[in-house]
């Protein structure tokens, strides 16, 4: 999206995302980058922004943002800092429309109201590969009791509750689980996305009441409901990684001197700046275009936007770091932060071999 | 590729080193941004720090082939310490061996082949990295010392070496005929090294800024002769860029082992990854490229052995290694899923190290003019 398409309460939301970017968390980056975590008060100004909750509909008290606003968030932050943006991607895009779609009034009343005051959720993964360990879930006197392990547990800091989805035999299905001693989370040390919360989470018996599991339903698998949002939002923070990566790549070739002339005026270094440009601007074309679409069509679109994304991500951010040359391999330019994030956002959840798949699949269906 | 027997013997020699010694460091090393000084030692022990440097100078007397296989094998596991490998016997011995006098090589080659000193090569400056000919630090002999005035940046092992050997102009406006090669030794006056670099990757290893101030270098420490400086660095980054060529091949190599073990050892809904032919294309891919790359550093270690000339393979080889590797160790992130964003495993450190293999010792940009000016002439 370019700003000359967009509407005038689009533009408001652009310039605000910017000033906070600017303002409150270009000062901080690097230390969110290296202790790994975001300042509580970061996540307070975007609450008071409206932008955490923001994909909730306003009979849940959010901000009701529309697609493309709520991509323009995702991408200006992540143009900062990517960490963030995936929380944020992981609270609205995936957490927002699991409980929106499939789970009864009164859990949505309660845990989108509390994500729209701010709240944040952990996702627990299910397992990408068998190997992995899993968690058995009991069913008795009607409760639930939870037992075991699973790797991954994204966005993980702080949380108000655990959205834990299963697949087995016996149960399909969601719990909504609130922190509790019989919870422990070991943190992941990760490549990139060192502040998003990464890590692994264990249940020591956790008893659930049953009103906090919820049963798929519709005539879609669940996945096909929020791969689309969150293929999307994915899609917005990549394209804002790539777009910083590409703004620091440029400034840095009109400064820097070799052979007495600064190195944009080389021929292959404008070759790689004009690259970076040509895959971003599709990438930026694919998300917003599908941040527009409805319909079967918008799954497809929403996946395409997702791996053209990544990878220019991934290119801007190895060749923003090749253009600083020895400089760039170094934590005194954000250019090597920018390609971990970038490689880190093309594995989180899935890979371009497993999209390539389902666009695939849909294609021959 | 095959390879003469004794070769082969080598290889098996350094493997299981790297494999029981160096592989449980890597990781710790990587994290705490610990020097290999442990597995310096064992090196100096296995004698592999000098590899092609005769015996009479306290080296191996072997070839530049078993010195890029072994930077390969120490690679495959840790390149930090194949950096540390790559950096002393290339950059530290190399331009003592090929240019320093008999009385140069007895006091400072000797002890850096057999160990006993670290050897560095300090050539990079803050403004002058692709343009290495745009060095800025002076040298001016004043009675029989030459006062150095400078700063070096991006030196491997700077900050730990014993012995670096630096290059500065009589005068920055000669260009590259200004230019001479200096023997510095650690702890002379008005030399100190400066600040470390926080990098991406090779954590294990040290990079420094160096900084000279009416640094004081006696006379008989040039190197080669005046205006030599330019010739003699040139030499030895055509054979530094086999050895950055070799550990470039040697992290790919580990990033497709991993890969392979991983895909051997996993499954998903039940159907194992191995017979999955997107994986097995992948795995295909990177395994004919590694293959690839290893022909090439071996071709260019085979000419400089042979006295022939290898600027435009030894380029080829780094430029070809290194872009290989950046595409292996990604894919092999790919394959190892979310699991290849963490410490868990090795691969997300294989690519944070393979990128420097791009920049440093001559970027790709760098190499592809190299080679292009090699096939149509200046």
């Amino acid at each position: 999206m370019t700003s000359q398409t967009l509407n005038s309460e689009q533009k408001i939301i652009e310039s605000e995302i910017r000033k906070f970017c600017q303002s409150e968390l270009e000062p901080v980056v690097d230390d969110i980058d290296k202790s790994g975590s975001v300042p509580e008060q970061i996540i307070q100004k975007l609450v008071e922004l409206g932008f955490l909750g923001s994909t909730i509909s306003e009979e849940y008290g959010g901000a009701a943002l529309d697609s493309v606003s709520h991509c323009i968030v995702l991408e200006e932050l992540a143009r900062s800092c990517a960490s963030l943006a995936t929380i944020l991607a992981v609270n609205n895009n995936v957490i927002v429309p699991i409980i929106d779609t499939f789970a009864p009034d009164a859990l949505k009343k309660k845990y989108l109201g509390l994500l729209a005051d701010g709240a944040r959720g952990a996702y627990v993964m299910l397992n990408e590969f068998d190997e992995q360990k899993n968690i058995a879930v009991k069913k008795e006197n009607g409760n639930f009791t939870i037992q075991g392990e699973r790797e991954f547990v994204v966005s993980c800091d702080s949380p108000k509750f655990f959205l834990t989805p299963v697949e087995n035999k016996e149960f399909s299905g969601f719990f909504i689980i609130e922190p509790q001693d019989s919870i422990s989370i070991s943190r992941h040390r990760t490549l990139g996305l060192r502040a998003f919360g990464m890590g692994s989470i264990s249940f020591n018996h956790v008893q659930i009441p049953a009103d906090c599991f919820t049963t798929w339903s519709g005539d879609r698998t669940w996945q096909d409901y929020i791969e689309r949002s969150a293929n999307i939002a994915f899609g917005a923070v990549t394209l804002g990684i790539a777009e910083a990566a590409l703004l620091a790549a440029t400034r840095y070739s009109k400064e820097r001197k070799q052979f007495n002339r600064p190195i944009c005026d080389f021929p292959m270094v404008q070759d790689m700046l004009a690259t970076i440009k040509i895959k971003n601007t599709a990438a930026r074309s694919l998300v917003y275009d599908a941040a527009q679409q409805d319909g079967t069509d918008a799954c497809i679109a929403a996946a395409i936007a997702r791996v053209v994304s990544a990878d220019a991500a991934y290119y801007a951010g190895t060749t923003a770091v090749q253009v600083h040359g020895g400089y760039g391999y170094t934590k005194d330019y954000p250019v090597e932060r920018f390609l971990r994030d970038a490689k880190s956002l093309q594995v989180l959840g899935t890979t371009s071999h497993y999209i390539k798949r389902y666009i695939a699949k849909e294609l021959l269906a | 590729m095959i390879l003469d027997k004794k070769y082969d013997e080598f290889r098996n020699i350094v493997r299981e080193f790297a494999d029981q010694e160096v592989a449980p460091r890597a990781c710790d090393l990587d994290l705490n941004d610990e020097f290999p000084w442990d597995l310096i030692k064992r090196m100096a022990e296995l004698k592999l720090l000098a590899l092609y440097v005769p015996e009479k100078y306290g080296g191996a007397g072997l070839d530049v082939l078993t010195y890029a296989i072994a930077v390969e094998e120490i690679g495959r596991v840790c390149g930090s310490t194949g950096i540390f490998l790559a950096a002393h016997s290339s950059l530290g011995v190399f331009p003592v061996y090929v240019a320093g006098n008999e009385e140069q090589k007895q006091k400072y080659l000797v002890p850096m082949a057999r160990g006993e000193k670290i050897g560095s090569f300090g050539l990079t400056e803050p403004n002058a990295g692709s343009d290495a000919a745009g060095t800025q630090t002076t040298a001016k002999l004043v009675d029989d010392h030459y006062i150095v005035n400078g700063a070096k940046r991006f030196i491997t092992s700077g900050g730990v070496a014993d012995i670096i050997i630096i290059t500065a102009t009589k005068d920055p406006t000669l260009g590259y005929g200004g230019i001479s090669a200096f023997i510095v030794e650690k702890g002379i006056p008005g030399f100190t090294p400066g600040k470390e670099e926080d990098k991406l990757g090779l954590r294990g290893s040290i990079t420094s800024e160096l900084v000279f101030e009416d640094c004081r270098i006696p006379k008989e420490n040039l190197l080669g002769k005046e205006g030599e400086g330019f010739r003699v660095f040139m030499e030895t980054l055509d054979g530094g860029r086999i050895s950055i060529g070799a550990l470039a091949l040697g992290i790919a190599r580990g990033a497709l082992d991993a890969s392979t073990k991983f895909v051997r050892e996993h499954a998903q809904g039940g159907k194992p990854l191995k017979k999955d032919q997107t994986i097995q294309s992948m795995l295909a891919e990177m395994a004919t490229e590694v293959e690839a790359a290893q022909l090439l550093v071996y071709q260019a270690a085979m000419l400089k052995d042979r006295g022939l000339p290898y600027t435009k393979e030894s380029a080829m080889a780094k430029y070809y290694a290194s872009h290989i590797g950046m595409k292996a160790t990604s894919r092999a992130i790919e394959i190892h899923g979310m699991y290849g964003m963490t410490k868990d495993y090795p691969v997300e450190r294989f690519l944070r190290d393979e990128k420097l293999m791009e920049i440093g010792e001559g970027t790709s940009e760098i190499q592809k003019i190299v080679i292009a000016r090699q096939i149509l002439g200046k």
